[in-house]
């Protein structure tokens, strides 16, 4: 039961990330020029910084929680997805895995390039860093949901 | 040098130390520390399995945060003629490299079995 308990808390903390470095990612690669007038555009002007200690807090967040119900995973999902060879989605899993162990070694670079002092400076920096862990962030999201659907929560 | 560049200078080289040290570490398997989950134990360096998994994908995150913090305290600290030498695009380049890497050594185990 506390198992699920974690889960959810970890679900709900990484669609939080989600929309966090999305709106962030948007912002980015497609800025308003114009004042924002319908909700796309007033989604894309977003003010970008202020989502950045949002996005690190969360991911250790979502990450911490992840490793906790990861040691779980190891004795349960994980011996059920060997046993029915199903190893594509075992190495999808594994790639979520390393992905994430390389996001949490970005998140300093990450922070101090979005700080106004630098961020005009770098900003094709900014926006590379931005990205990977833009794209870190949705696959795992993605992964783990898919992983949850053949073994998981209520399976 | 301002606490704010040297913490860029910083930033930087625990981004590129801590990608290679990973991919080197989950290669050559130089876990800090084994979680074996089925017994709640954890036992120093990379362990074999005991009575169920062992996890060493915390001891390989150990590993590569512990050498890229010292890599990186020691990089922030040379003089400014040698880090000026070290490009920002190596932070994202790196972990780029070494996602690059680490999925394309999975697709190769377990997507072609």
């Amino acid at each position: 039961m506390g198992m699920i308990v974690l889960l959810i808390v970890h679900g709900l903390l990484a669609v939080a990330l989600l929309g966090a470095i999305t709106h962030q990612i948007v912002s980015v690669w497609w800025p308003v020029r114009a004042p924002a007038g319908n909700f796309v555009a007033r989604y894309r002007a977003t003010a970008s910084t202020t989502y950045v200690s949002a996005v690190v807090v969360l991911y250790l967040a979502t990450m911490f929680l992840g490793a906790v119900i990861y040691t779980h995973y190891t004795i349960s999902a994980r011996v059920a997805i060997i046993q029915l060879q199903l190893w594509k989605p075992y190495g999808l899993f594994e790639m979520k895995e390393h992905f994430a162990a390389i996001g949490f070694g970005i998140l300093p670079a990450y922070w101090y390039f979005w700080q106004p002092k630098v961020a005009d400076q770098y900003a094709r920096v900014r926006v590379l860093l931005t990205s990977i862990l833009a794209f870190i962030v949705w696959w795992n999201f993605l992964v783990g949901h898919f992983i949850n659907d053949i073994r998981g929560f209520g399976s | 040098m301002s606490a704010s560049h040297r913490f860029g200078i910083f930033a930087i080289a625990f981004a590129i130390a801590y990608a290679a040290i990973y991919v080197i570490a989950t290669e050559m398997n130089l876990a800090l520390f084994t979680y074996h989950s089925a017994l709640g134990e954890f036992g120093f360096g990379p362990n074999k399995p005991r009575n169920g998994p062992a996890m060493y994908w915390f001891g390989w995150i150990a590993t590569s945060t512990l050498c890229a913090l010292v890599i990186a305290t020691i990089v922030a600290y040379l003089p400014e003629s040698i880090t000026r030498r070290l490009s920002p695009t190596w932070a994202w380049a790196a972990p780029l490299a070494a996602i690059v890497v680490t999925g394309g050594l999975m697709v190769r185990m377990y997507f072609f079995r």
